[in-house]
């Protein structure tokens, strides 16, 4: 199957370009974002009685995690719309499917391109502010920054799906909306947003080893942290993420586009 | 005009139920939403001995008066964020036409329903608080809890109210405000002692979602205060509050006379 | 009713220069530019009158229906409607006046009408027993009982078009401006809303201000025409004087006995042949109908003979080209 490559990066492209046409509004998001930054940190930073390790980390490696997660955060999606359930809504989707552009790809290009656009000027920023205050620890090798930066698009990955099958939900209800609310719900807290990953009792966790959330903040994250354990499990753990829901939203496509044909939308 | 209020209300809710399969849907959402908030803080206790002092009862007591609180503000306010879209439609032109104050006028636009999950959550957190801390409940601490929820119900609407003011100088900025209204609840979650100083004195003096939080639960928990506030300080949240929430009125009033000396 | 004098409306223009280092100069120095929108209008409109306020596009007609209905504030100058200004007085005008705009609802899209009613009733302050009358009344003039209870958003364009209509009239308001309401009707639909409001005005002595690019409208409604362009009134009278004024253009139309080509005089110029049927168009002013009639009649027998007015669009395109 020959996968048109530069149509998906155009999209990218494009998407991009959208967001940065936003850049003040980008300014007032990081300045909630920071906020945000200091209000995780702080918990931590107050509760780690000194010396202590919890969870596997130090309480230099927790601020780490609070810090990279809060940097990630939109890069790798947490909540937001990607326009999935807007054009099943306006029937928009019709002319979208109808196109030889595979709408999934498509749909995960645009919103990877906005990722790109976040990782300039929201990840770098927070990571800077982190590593001022004296929340984040750099990076131990180069090889280390690409590693975590190889595992967060393959974590923006997984999000977007995640998002894409949520937004599907539009083909058999009025809104996506309550679908989603759920879904988002179960991102932020299975990926360790809210709280590390690591502090999950063990029982919970093993639970969320077999969910995919975990694989896209928590892995990226942990792997900057060198706890991630094994590299190469980790990454293999996100690329079949990747892959199976790739194929449950093709399925799901397929089915919400025979209900567009019988139906007419 | 509570009449009216009412009215509109009723038939926002109306309106919203035409979409049966959502609504379900949105409702048991968002309170699973809320409800894994819960376990977060027994997560944290199963791991941390303690927060600065404060046992895993006395958090979920904080928690509960923060979510109830801002709860009850999102149900009458969270409409206010629409106001933004509502400029760049001109929507907002059609509430200047209407004898009738616009804020009262938007308020039921965009009223969910399903914010009550929230409410409930509060209510579980302070369920699991109260048992955990064995306190008995007297006149004085009802109060209290009375002031606290009044208190920060009134914060969190001048927030939102400020949060739309905001918009009629300008729109890509308005998402900023967040910072105190999605932050204002987060930051309530713990005891205001976890954070740094700058953050702290922000948060009591400034936009005084912290003050109204804590002063009104260390005199109800009977904690002492490690930051030497005065005793009164938690019979005082209310003035603080209303101060609050008029200064913000005045910042919105500037902001429709604003938008119609400029026509943005 | 309606009073204007020396109304003006300034927009300053920021202008900043593109990418990050724009953006911090604009900072520290912006440069401005005035735009007048609306300069220095007057004009004052009686009670009961049927008022068309015409202009092309960017002319300041929605600019000067805001500061009439209160929605923004004049730079310079006063205007009052029924003695109250609008941005002043807010509350108290907006109960005298309604408003229905063309092109956006001042419904609730998940609603029926008839919810819709209620709540105005309510926000107008309308007793109880009335507003059922009034509901009544509409329902039955613009025949809306066969969707009073759908919702908005399921009505066709001419159907939720009454709809405005009624509930920008359930609180009896003294005037009402319309921002094209007949925008995208077809002529059915057209036609009952300019035969109710024409009704309006002649029995309620509703004042109306009409503003509209539909010459249907103006021709059949307006007794009166106001036209600004560039923010500046370049017209101001009543319709007949308007076609006096600058339609001396005018359309002859001759049946001949035979079809034989004629020669016109100077200032007549042939617009159509069918056949034996001849339209001639000839400016009123240079040449007099007798002469025109006796100069083809020298030409060819006359079996038949009307007079039409030049048609209204026409007399506003040479108002707008003149200037």
């Amino acid at each position: 199957m020959f996968i048109n490559l530069q149509a998906y990066l155009t999209f990218a492209r494009l998407a991009f370009q959208r967001q940065n046409a936003y850049r003040v509004a980008n300014w007032a998001g990081l300045f909630t974002n920071i906020f945000f930054l200091f209000f995780r940190a702080s918990l931590f930073e107050s509760i780690y009685p000194s010396g202590t390790t919890i969870g596997g980390l130090n309480v230099k490696q927790a601020l780490s995690y609070v810090c990279l997660t809060q940097a990630i955060l939109m890069v790798i999606p947490q909540w937001g719309v990607i326009g999935v359930d807007e054009d099943i809504r306006s029937g928009q989707i019709a002319t979208h499917l109808s196109r030889p552009i595979n709408y999934y790809l498509s749909t995960l290009s645009q919103r990877l391109g906005s990722s790109a656009f976040f990782l300039l000027f929201r990840t770098l920023p927070i990571l800077g502010i982190g590593a001022f205050v004296g929340f984040l620890f750099l990076p131990t090798s180069i090889a280390r920054a690409a590693l975590f930066l190889l595992s967060t698009f393959l974590g923006a990955w997984i999000a977007i799906s995640i998002h894409f099958l949520a937004e599907l939900s539009a083909f058999w209800m009025e809104s996506s909306r309550g679908i989603k609310m759920l879904f988002n719900g179960l991102i932020n807290f299975f990926s360790g947003m809210i709280i590390p990953v690591t502090f999950f009792p063990e029982s919970v966790r093993q639970i969320s080893r077999f969910l995919p959330f975990e694989y896209t903040l928590n892995t990226p994250t942990l792997l900057y942290l060198d706890k991630g354990g094994n590299v190469l499990h980790a990454l293999l753990a996100q690329l079949t993420w990747i892959g199976i829901l790739w194929i449950v939203c093709t399925i799901l496509l397929s089915y919400g586009e025979r209900k567009l044909v019988v139906h007419g939308g | 005009m509570i009449n009216l209020y009412i009215s509109l209300l009723m038939a926002q809710i109306k309106g919203q139920m035409s979409y049966k399969k959502s609504f379900v849907l949105e409702l048991i959402g968002y309170l699973v939403v809320n409800i894994i908030d819960l376990f977060v803080i027994y997560f944290i206790f199963l791991k941390f001995p303690s927060i600065k002092g404060w046992s895993m009862g006395e958090v979920y007591y904080l928690y509960g008066v923060a979510s109830v609180s801002y709860a009850i503000a999102q149900l009458f306010a969270e409409s206010l964020e629409k106001v933004p879209e509502l400029i760049r439609t001109g929507e907002f032109d059609h509430f200047l036409i209407r004898p009738r104050s616009p804020i009262l006028q938007i308020m039921p636009l965009s009223f969910r329903l399903n914010r009550i999950g929230r409410l409930i959550q509060g209510a579980i957190a302070l369920s699991l608080a109260f048992p955990i801390l064995q306190l008995e409940l007297n006149c004085e601490k009802v109060m209290l809890f009375m002031i606290a929820v009044f208190s920060a119900v009134i914060v969190y609407f001048g927030l939102f109210l400020a949060g739309a003011a905001f918009c009629f100088w300008t729109i890509q900025s308005s998402e900023a405000l967040n910072a105190f209204t999605y932050g204002g609840v987060e930051l309530s979650k713990y005891p205001i002692t976890i954070y740094r100083p700058w953050m702290r004195r922000l948060f009591l003096y400034i936009v005084p979602v912290g003050f109204v939080s804590y002063y009104p639960a260390i005199a109800f928990l009977e904690k002492s205060d490690p930051l030497g506030g005065p005793l009164w300080a938690s019979y005082f949240s209310p003035v603080i509050a209303i101060i609050f929430a008029m200064v913000t009125w005045l910042f919105w009033k500037l902001g429709v006379n604003h938008y119609q000396s400029t026509g943005s | 009713m309606i009073h204007a004098e020396n109304l003006s409306r300034i927009f300053v223009h920021h202008h900043t220069s593109p990418g990050l280092l724009g953006s911090i100069q604009g900072l520290f120095s912006r440069t401005s530019e005035e735009f007048h929108a609306v300069d220095k209008i007057s004009f004052h409109i009686g009670e009961g009158e049927f008022v068309g306020y015409l202009g092309p596009n960017g002319a300041g007609k929605s600019t000067t229906i805001k500061m009439l209905t209160g929605i923004l504030v004049p730079s310079a100058g006063e205007v009052t409607v029924n003695g109250i200004s609008p941005s002043r007085d807010r509350i108290r005008h907006s109960q005298q006046i309604g408003v229905v705009f063309g092109q956006r609802t001042q419904l609730w899209w998940d609603l029926p009408p008839r919810d819709a009613f209620d709540l105005l009733g309510k926000v107008y302050r309308v007793d109880r027993h009335e507003l059922k009358q009034k509901i009544d009344f509409f329902v039955e003039m613009l025949q809306l009982s066969s969707f009073l209870c759908l919702p908005v958003r399921k009505l066709s364009l001419g159907q939720r078009m009454r709809c405005e209509l009624t509930a920008a009239l359930l609180h009896q308001p003294r005037v009402l401006f319309l921002d094209e309401p007949t925008i995208g009707l077809d002529i059915t639909a057209k036609e009952v809303i300019r035969s109710f409001l024409k009704y309006l005005n002649r029995e309620k002595r509703t004042t109306i201000l009409l503003t509209t690019h539909d010459l249907g409208d103006v021709e059949e409604l307006c007794k009166r025409v106001i036209v600004i362009d560039r923010g500046q009134i370049i017209h101001d009278s009543d319709l007949f004087t308007l076609r006096r004024h600058f339609g001396h253009r005018r359309l002859a139309m001759f049946d001949l006995e035979q079809e034989s080509p004629i020669y016109l005089p100077a200032y007549a110029v042939e617009v159509k042949r069918e056949g034996k049927r001849l339209w001639i168009e000839f400016d009123g002013d240079q040449l007099r109908m007798p002469d025109l009639i006796s100069e083809i009649s020298r030409q060819a027998s006359i079996s038949d003979l009307s007079i039409q007015e030049i048609e209204i669009g026409r007399v506003i395109k040479q108002i707008y080209s003149r200037t």
